[in-house]
């Protein structure tokens, strides 16, 4: 009898401890994890990530203005301070090489650079709508991963493969497309129609998604206003003028900054509306220190003093101002500080100019961007108002000088698609805009580009430098030295991937 | 999906367990329904158990002849009574322990009496696996017992250290004789490349975890020693009665992913019925320390005159010495400072101190260690209890560690057929340690013995050691150092506390259904403290003053102005499992045996505790607390504040201050099945599974669970007809087993950032990736096939088993270089392979076995070759290489490179081959492949035991030697720390050095280089064209790879193919005598038994290689002191 109601009372116990380990164990049990690392888990802590990653640290690629008509070196600079840099700016085949031959990793570390981005990016799209938070908080999250990663894929395809061409798009190599975290080596290349194709996807996922969320955030972060932006300018490299139309429709209809009224305020503020977003810190410019300096500097190689600084504003841009007094463009992107003959150097990384980071989306672009479509797609009229409304927000008494400085309204279409490219050229100079648009543009507006070196020494200890001698590199506009190599630690490991294989030496003529 | 697959197997589980119990109800109510309607007699009966009294708890079964049968248990004095038809049947009495006992109901009698005879033998045919015990006839694994009586190693304070030699299969490396430092331990070689290599502890059926998260590479480290304490530190060896290696993947198969390394299952001692037995076991131990006869090092006499050959010379020292020794003596005469009388006096004065360094920094030390057990039992209640305490003192003076040890184990039976069985043990064990930023061994060897250690007034002697440059003032800062004054001021302090719980519940529903839950609890926690005073010389340095006021600004400078360093941590882990397990077993005709477990279990570990990092100030003089940092004005303590911020912030060369937390959290789910199936005795066939979840991959849910499974065979030939009549053959089987795991890896595949902190650039939170994810990261698989044969034969004479295994391991996890597309350029990659082969073989013989003496010898050989199929793919240093870090195709895990020496030149300098003329375009890896060589693996490729026993009447005399074989030692460096060409005043040298090039010539016949000044570093392009024999001629595109930029010679002499030895050795590991009391000695003592054992350990080495001129080949390694002689009286009584 006795045994009997042990019988009972285990049965009971034990279908309740059965049930106990079944609830417990179906819960979150395997899903716990070490409490002494930072997986990320909440809004907060995805955001943290990927404003360092991809907003504050952004690619070094602001050297592509070293390859344009817009720098030139400081002849008075000595061969061993501008060697770094020389391979970039004489458009050398083996950029990893500085000037002596020794081998350079940063001149093509934009490859790491931005499938960094593109990691963080896929790994926020893939875990980010699980994270704890608000759902306005997680579409802002979800949204800007999309918009960095179209970021990277626009400049990792306009660095590594050739310009977009409508007709050979689908067939011409671009950039292996890693849409996930998974891991592999064997990574090959997807055609550059595919690339754009997916940066068009993204960024209308981006807008989508910027559109379910009510959440308002600064300007370090991107919204739907930026990447509507980005989309427009996408579809300017590809060449779809009605795209363009369409995707700043909107933007181009907004108010611009007027640079006349207060050329001694930062432009790139908090409570300026041109400003859609601004991001990358100092860090990428002082590779090595840390986030701390805490203030917007020029880059080392524009150093403001006449003997370090190694390269500066070219003669040839400076020259395309209006008159100097009067375009408020001029005297806000750079400074001279030496006065005279001595270098101009770009002041766009300056807290003169920027408040928070040194690079930014702004509408100017849009007006620039829809202008060109609109001279492309033969609406002169149209593109003479657009221009004419831009223009007068950067340059004084601009209706005084408007017959001297642009087209005429019966100007060719070309001569217009011209004067709209450059004057992106001054509005986004040292933004990392112009290496993009030469490549484009070479095909109706070529430029062949010629940069002089001076090779130049000092004895130890002493500031006077002794000329040696002069060398010339020319760039032609159909030139294969337009896209890049990739890195050697790439093609190392990854057996698949194509080479590009086709830069040329350039010589010193 | 997985989620729901996992709550489906846990219906099944539990409406599995429903209609057991509805099955069980119905058995129930049918046995009593027979019972009613059949004529009975009633018989009974009383159970003896050998010593004549009464056994309670048997189990007394009635076999009718009719296939029925009734059950009874006997009470308390054994007694019992048992219905019984009375034609023909059988009365079996069985009872754990004892053989089985039977009788034939005779007609009449109705009274039956049964003596049980313990069967030894019985117990030994089995094997307990931790979740099930089984039948050494059915076993078709490889699994190694061994009872409590191997465990004859004495004074061991654990029992890891008492497994060298015990088991094939199982290597035992001991890399140190300080109080409670693990030995390494690798079964049947080595599967991972990152995770780790030593085998999981199971206690009772419960893995133990490490009291503190050690990281695979400090666990798997040969050159590492763990004083910290390992799962099993609490573990009194006394308690324990038996233990089973698992070795192949059918018998680890059912641990799953932890199995990887091989599973140790202890099962600790359980009460007998019967009276209570008290036993108390001593042991005395002496160890004897280390002299300098054991080493081939100078007496001061041979130094000086190195010394003195140095000055007559005239070579010029790298680095001005200091002026102490001999160097210092002629310094001050040349000065004038004194005459040359003074400095002949002080040189034989020099000359006989001889000073005795292991006499300053070792003793010979005295252990004990004392244990009392009772056990006893009544009732189907048997409890086990014991407390034991060790007092276990190093030979290194200073270190020292007491344990105390408790242990309580209670079965009762709550009902005929449930059974619970509580296991409650604790431990606390607190070890005083030198400080851990000087080396006793160290100090002792590379210390020259012309410098006394104690003044004549028996106060510590001094040597003035520089501190620093003084950088303003251009003055050199010395500081007093006395290696003894260092330790007395300093210490390290490590105690370790555990609790332990067992609860299981074994309810047999029915015949042949039996339901067991087992509820595990384990909890440890560990508190080390460290210090370092003052005083001290190292602190000097620190402070960059010694105890004198410094100037203002010096004292400004220094970080530690007040107190010395402090640094404490405390960890606690704890970790619990729970089991649920129905065993169903049936038999058909007495032909099919079928045997099932079905279970299910849950386990967490979690580990939660801090680590302070070092803290200055501390002063333990004032009332051990500490002196706050110094405020100071405004404008000086900016300056004082810069340095303590390096301080806090970790710079290069300061530790941390800041304190790490430790966070961990391991939580597993599975289910479990095994399945064997046995044709009457001739064979078995098993199948187990195991699936575990573990929370390591998380959010990845393909990861998530992996499954492990086994099949495996075995034939029992000797049943078979063919070899039945066969007389010298007792017993011949074959076994084979095949089976394949997964193990969690020790990467993790999340993505891990830095704690986010506000940007001052964006005043947002921001926050770096710290670890990229391996999302692709899965579970490391090894499949593993395992023949074995197992016989014995003329009457037991010779018993032998034999098991062949070979293991491929894929899907290794390394880090290795990546395509830049996945965001980095490394990460952890499922890419490595690797084989393991392997022998072992143990045979065992009674030799000659008359009524009073025995004579029995084992032999063991072990054989392991690990092989690198395909390493890691990475950028590796010269270091790498050197140290045996480099995992590379074709070599083994513990493999390790040496610079190719190429004999002395004719100025006697060492040279090496291939550092010139390599071909351009060669990588960093193919640069040093050239230069350096494979010298070997560092784990032994074969070893094993070899023992013999002599028993005559009381007495037995037992010697055990072990063996190593096949695996390569650096010897200790020939140049301390490859730094120094010409020795230092305060080094001592090798006495090899004896036998250097001294002239032209003897290059010849010598590999011991010149007395010379030359730095033998690498020509960098500075130094490229300045003509110096001081220089070593390197290739320059690869002269930064070759080696350390300065003494970069010495280092390669050092560590070149020309300093390592073949550590292949035999080792006399013990010699016993022990002695048995006569039994009517003790009857008016009251005491049951007594038994003397006199035990001496480590008594010899014999190596092979004659370049180790008699030291100890695993002493080579300046880690410690490996083993050393020590002699053991042990005494054991019962009452």
């Amino acid at each position: 009898m006795n045994s009997i109601n042990i019988y009972k009372y285990l049965k009971s116990t034990l279908v309740l401890l059965l049930l106990c380990a079944s609830l417990t164990s179906c819960s979150d049990f395997l899903n716990e994890e070490d409490k002494d690392l930072v997986i990320p888990e909440s809004v907060t802590q995805y955001e943290a990530m990927l404003h360092k990653e991809t907003f504050l640290d952004v690619s070094w690629f602001y050297m592509s203005d070293l390859m344009t008509d817009d720098i030139t070196e400081n002849p008075s600079a000595t061969t061993s301070a501008k060697n770094t840099y020389k391979s970039l700016y004489t458009w050398k085949r083996d950029v990893e090489r500085d000037g002596e031959g020794e081998v350079i990793t940063a001149t093509n570390s934009m490859w790491q650079k931005l499938y960094s981005d593109i990691l963080v990016a896929n790994y926020v799209i893939e875990n980010g709508p699980k994270a704890t938070g608000t759902d306005d908080e997680r579409n802002y999250l979800v949204a800007e991963a999309y918009f960095v990663r179209a970021r990277a894929y626009l400049e990792l395809v306009n660095i590594y493969a050739p310009v977009y061409d409508a007709a050979t798009a689908s067939s011409t190599a671009g950039v292996p497309l890693r849409l996930d975290t998974g891991v592999s080596n064997n990574y090959s290349r997807a055609s550059v129609a595919s690339v754009y194709a997916q940066i068009e996807k993204d960024l209308k996922e981006a807008i989508n998604l910027f559109g379910k969320t009510a959440a308002k955030k600064s300007l370090w972060h991107p919204n739907a206003d930026a990447a509507q932006l980005l989309l427009s300018r996408t579809y300017l490299y590809k060449g779809e003028w009605q795209n363009v139309l369409d995707a700043t429709e909107q933007l181009a209809s907004r108010q611009l900054y007027d640079l006349t009224r207060r050329p001694n305020s930062p432009m790139i503020v908090e409570t300026n509306t041109e400003v859609l977003h601004s991001y990358g810190s100092p860090a990428l410019l002082y590779p090595g220190t840390d986030e701390s300096l805490g203030i917007m500097e020029i880059p080392s190689i524009y150093q403001t003093e006449l003997t370090t600084c190694t390269y500066g504003a070219s003669e040839d841009l400076l020259s395309k101002f209006a008159l100097a007094s009067n375009d408020c463009r001029k005297y806000t992107w750079v400074i001279n500080p030496q006065g005279g003959t001595s270098m101009t150097v770009p002041a766009k990384w300056h807290g003169q100019f920027t408040q928070i980071g040194a690079y930014s989306y702004r509408l100017a672009e849009a007006y620039l961007n829809r202008a060109e479509a609109l001279a492309a797609l033969d609406k002169l009229g149209d593109a003479q108002t657009l221009m004419i409304k831009y223009l007068s927000s950067r340059i004084a008494n601009f209706s005084s000088q408007r017959a001297t400085y642009m087209p005429s309204a019966s100007a060719s279409e070309l001569e217009w698609r011209k004067f709209v490219v450059d004057q992106r050229r001054l509005e986004f100079c040292f933004e990392n805009m112009r290496w993009f648009d030469l490549r484009r543009i070479n095909s109706w507006y070529p430029h062949t580009l010629t940069h002089t070196f001076t090779l130049a020494s000092s004895a130890s200890g002493s500031t006077n430098v002794t000329v040696q001698g002069t060398e010339r590199y020319t760039l032609l506009p159909s030139s294969p030295n337009y896209v890049f190599e990739l890195p050697e630690a790439e093609t190392q490991i990854n057996t698949t991937i194509v080479p590009y294989g086709k830069r040329e030496e350039t010589i010193n003529e | 999906m997985i989620k729901d697959k996992l709550c489906a197997s846990h219906i099944i589980l539990l409406l599995m367990c429903f209609s057991f119990v509805t099955l069980n109800a119905d058995a129930q109510e049918h046995h009593e329904g027979r019972k009613s309607d059949q004529v009975m007699q009633y018989i009974k009966g009383k159970v003896l158990d050998e010593n004549g009294e009464g056994l309670p708890s048997a189990k007394v079964t009635v076999l009718m002849k009719d296939g029925e049968s009734t059950m009874s248990i006997t009470d308390n004095d054994g007694d019992f009574s048992i219905a019984a038809t009375g034609r023909e049947d059988k009365i079996v009495v069985s009872f754990v322990g004892y053989a089985e006992s039977k009788q034939t109901v005779a007609k009449g009698k109705s009274n039956y009496t049964f003596r049980m005879v313990p069967d030894d033998k019985l117990l030994g045919e089995v094997v307990v696996t931790g979740y099930n015990t089984i039948d050494k006839r059915k076993l078709t694994s490889s699994i190694s017992s061994i009872t409590k009586d191997d465990l004859d190693f004495k004074g061991a304070l654990s029992v890891d250290q008492m497994l060298e030699g015990k088991v094939a299969g199982l290597l035992t490396l001991t890399t140190s004789a300080t109080p409670g430092a693990a030995p390494r331990m690798r079964l049947r070689g080595t599967t991972t490349f990152t995770g780790t290599r030593e085998p999981l502890w199971v206690i009772d059926g419960v893995i133990y975890e490490n009291p503190v998260p050690v990281s695979a590479d400090e666990i798997n480290s040969l050159d590492n020693i763990n004083i910290i304490g390992n799962a099993i530190s609490g573990l009194n060896p006394q308690d324990i009665e038996r233990i089973d290696v698992l070795k192949d993947a059918s018998a680890t198969a059912i641990y799953g992913t932890r199995a990887a390394n091989g599973v140790i299952v202890v099962t600790t001692k359980s009460g007998e019925i019967g009276k209570t037995k008290v036993n108390y076991s001593f042991n005395a131990q002496a160890q004897r320390r280390p002299h300098y006869s054991d080493f081939n090092l100078m007496t001061s006499k041979q130094r000086i005159d190195v010394s003195r050959e140095i000055m007559d010379k005239g070579l010029f020292f790298e680095t001005m010495p200091e002026r102490y020794g001999y160097e210092g003596a002629m310094m001050n005469y040349w000065d004038k400072n004194i005459t040359f009388n003074e400095f002949q006096q002080q040189v034989s004065q020099m000359e006989a101190n001889n000073t005795d360094w292991f006499g300053a920094l070792y003793r010979n030390s005295f252990s004990q260690t004392h244990s009392v057990s009772l056990s006893g039992g009544a009732s189907g209640t048997r409890y086990y209890a014991s407390v034991g305490y060790d007092d276990d003192r190093g030979a290194e003076r200073g270190t020292d560690l007491q344990r105390f040890t408790a242990r309580m184990n209670l079965t009762t039976h709550l009902a005929d057929n449930v059974t619970i069985d509580l296991r409650l043990s604790g431990s606390q064990q607190d070890g005083h340690y030198n400080s851990p930023s000087y080396s006793a061994f160290d100090e002792a060897y590379y210390t020259n013995r012309i410098f006394p250690c104690y003044n004549s007034d028996g106060s510590y002697s001094y040597i003035k050691k520089l501190i620093k440059q003084d950088q303003t003032t251009g003055q050199n800062v010395y500081g007093n150092y006395n290696i003894l004054h260092e330790f007395a001021n300093s210490g390290q302090t490590i105690k370790n506390k555990s609790l332990n719980l067992t609860g299981s519940l074994n309810w047999e529903m029915m015949k042949g259904l039996r339901y067991t839950t087992t509820v595990g609890y384990t909890s440890t926690s560990n508190n080390t403290e460290n210090w370092i005073g003052e005083n001290t010389f190292y602190c000097a340095q620190l402070r960059g003053y010694a105890d004198e006021m410094p100037r203002a600004d010096a004292f400004m400078q220094a970080v530690l102005q007040d107190g010395g360093l402090w640094s404490g941590s405390a960890i606690d882990q704890k970790s619990y499992l729970w089991r649920n397990q129905l065993n169903y077993n049936f038999e058909i005709n007495n032909t099919h045996q079928f045997n099932f477990d079905l279970g299910h279990e849950v386990t967490s570990t979690q580990y939660r505790g801090h680590n302070t990092g070092q803290i200055p100030g501390y002063s333990p003089e004032q009332g051990e607390s500490f002196i706050p940092v110094w405020a100071g004005s405004a404008v000086d303590a900016q300056q004082y504040y810069w340095y303590l911020r390096q301080w806090f912030m970790g710079a290069e060369t300061n530790p941390s201050a800041f304190p790490t937390i430790t966070a961990k959290k391991n939580n597993k789910l599975s289910f479990y099945l095994t399945a064997t199936y046995t044709y009457k005795n001739y064979f078995s066939f098993n199948f187990n599974a195991r699936n575990d979840g573990s929370n390591q991959f998380g959010q990845y849910e393909k990861a998530k669970f992996n499954p492990v499974w086994s099949t495996s065979g075995r034939v029992n030939l000797h049943e078979l007809d063919f070899l039945k009549d066969v007389e010298w053959l007792n017993s011949l089987s074959v076994r084979g087993s095949y089976g394949y795991r997964g193990s969690v890896p020790s990467a993790t595949p999340y993505l891990i950032i830095t704690t986010p902190r506000k940007n001052s650039v964006s005043g947002e939170l921001s926050a770096s990736i710290h670890d990229y994810p391996n999302a692709n990261l899965e579970w490391e698989k090894t499949s593993t096939w395992n023949f074995g044969i197992d016989g014995s034969m003329l009457r037991d004479r010779i018993n032998l088993g034999i098991d062949f295994y070979h293991s491929i391991s894929t899907d290794l996890i390394s880090n290795r270089s990546v395509s830049l597309v996945n965001g980095t350029t490394s990460l952890f990659f499922n890419d490595g392979e690797a084989t393991n082969t392997g022998i072992e073989f143990t045979i065992n013989t009674l030799n000659v076995k008359t009524k009073d003496f025995r004579w029995r010898t084992s032999f063991m050989y072990s054989y392991n070759k690990n092989n690198i199929k395909r390493g890691i793919i990475s950028t590796n240093t010269y270091a790498d290489y050197v140290n045996g870090s480099v995992v590379l195709d074709g070599n083994s895990v513990d493999g390790f490179y040496s610079y190719k020496f190429n004999g002395l030149d004719a100025n006697g300098l060492p040279t090496f081959k291939n550092l010139t003329g390599n071909k351009a375009e060669l990588t960093r890896d193919q640069f040093l492949q050239s230069i350096l060589s494979y010298s070997g693996t560092r784990t032994p490729r074969s070893y094993g035991s070899f023992s013999t026993e002599f028993a005559w009447k009381g007495f037995t005399l037992r010697a055990q030697f072990t063996y190593k074989l096949g695996y390569k030692q650096r010897l200790l460096a020939l140049y301390e720390n490859g730094t120094a060409a010409l020795p230092q005043p305060e080094d001592n040298m090798n006495a090899d050095f004896v036998d250097r090039w001294r002239k032209p010539g003897d290059e010849a016949h010598t590999t011991i280089p010149v007395l010379t000044n030359a730095s033998l570093n690498y020509r960098s392009p500075s130094t490229l064209n300045s003509y110096n024999d001081s220089y070593l001629d390197v290739d320059q595109a690869y002269a930064t790879y070759c080696g350390p930029s300065s003494y970069t010679g010495w280092y390669m002499y050092n560590n070149s193919d020309e300093r390592v030895v073949n550590a292949s050795h035999i080792r006399f590991r013990s010699l016993t005598l022990g002695y048995d009391l006569p039994k009517e000695w003790l009857k008016t003592a009251k005491i049951s038994n007594c038994r003397i054992d006199f035990q001496a350990q480590n008594l010899g080495v014999w190596a092979f290689d004659k370049k180790l001129k008699g030291q100890d080949p695993d002493q080579v390694a300046s880690i410690g002191m490996p083993v050393l002689p020590t002699f053991n009286f042990g005494i054991q009584i019962g009452f």
